[in-house]
């Protein structure tokens, strides 16, 4: 599959050479199934946010915005 | 993911290099209008010497503020082509599309502005203002696929259907460099190359 990565990535094979893609770089990622997986985490924490956002989204409230507006938590 | 997805027709292209020992190897792959370069396989040798292989992609464009004529040597560019951090520089390899569509490769030699960048070599056909440049930067720059070689005489390749990497966009172009550090390094290299419709 077709993949444009959001990280800088290096991936080393058994005989020691390694390839290191640049963040935009296009790879096929069938050939690296670790990079993939780490893909997957890399999506699923952008759609989770951080532990932070979990948390606040949990309790119910707002965190707070630019303009002081919110429970305060998260902060 | 099958070969033929993303292909039009099954037509790869192969380059073929035996360099010199201790002097740098450049491979230029052109662009193709509508498509992208998918690096299908490719095979060098460190002969006892690790080193890395660039396979330096566009690093951004811009176009021809003004037109120019077969074996002219400066470039007068509409706008800066390099990213945010790295502008064009002496030494940067740049590709011109030429009106016939053949991609032009040259190295920067001197910048007196964006509207006076003089080249390395002449152009060697016409190219009418709005003609793309491409900038493909120096092999050291940050945004270029690295390919360390391990120190190894058996050959260091990959091969994939349907491509390993792509270029970065479709039309863009590719220069595959190796320094070549030592004696040994220089033999038995080669890449082939698809163009794919995504």
């Amino acid at each position: 599959m077709f993949v444009i990565l959001p990280f800088e990535v290096t991936h080393t094979f058994e005989n020691g050479t390694s390839v290191t893609f640049p963040v935009g770089a296009t790879i096929n990622i069938g050939k690296y199934p670790e990079i993939a997986k780490r893909l997957e985490k890399y999506k699923k924490k952008q759609v989770e946010g951080s532990p932070q956002d979990k948390m606040v989204r949990a309790s119910g409230l707002k965190k707070k915005d630019a303009n002081g507006n919110g429970s305060g938590l998260g902060e | 993911m099958g070969a033929n997805v993303y292909l039009e027709s099954v037509a790869s292209y192969g380059y073929i290099s035996t360099g010199t020992s201790v002097t740098a190897l450049t491979q230029e792959i052109p662009g193709r209008t509508g498509k992208r370069i998918a690096i299908r396989a490719f095979e060098f040798l460190a002969g006892g010497t690790a080193e890395i292989v660039y396979f330096m992609q566009s690093l951004g464009k811009t176009t021809l503020l003004a037109d120019v004529a077969t074996t002219l040597s400066s470039l007068n560019l509409a706008g800066e082509p390099g990213p945010s951090g790295n502008s064009l520089a002496v030494g940067d390899y740049v590709c011109v599309v030429l009106d016939s569509g053949t991609y032009d490769f040259i190295k920067v030699g001197a910048i007196t502005g964006l509207s006076a960048i003089s080249l390395c070599g002449v152009i060697t056909g016409s190219c009418a203002l709005g003609q793309t440049v491409y900038d493909l930067g120096a092999y050291g720059d940050t945004g270029h696929i690295r390919y360390k070689m391990a120190t190894t005489s058996e050959g260091n390749g990959e091969e994939m259907d349907g491509g390993i990497f792509y270029g970065t966009e479709k039309g863009s172009p590719m220069i595959v460099h190796e320094l070549c550090k030592a004696t040994g390094n220089e033999a038995q290299h080669f890449i082939t190359v698809d163009y794919i419709n995504k």
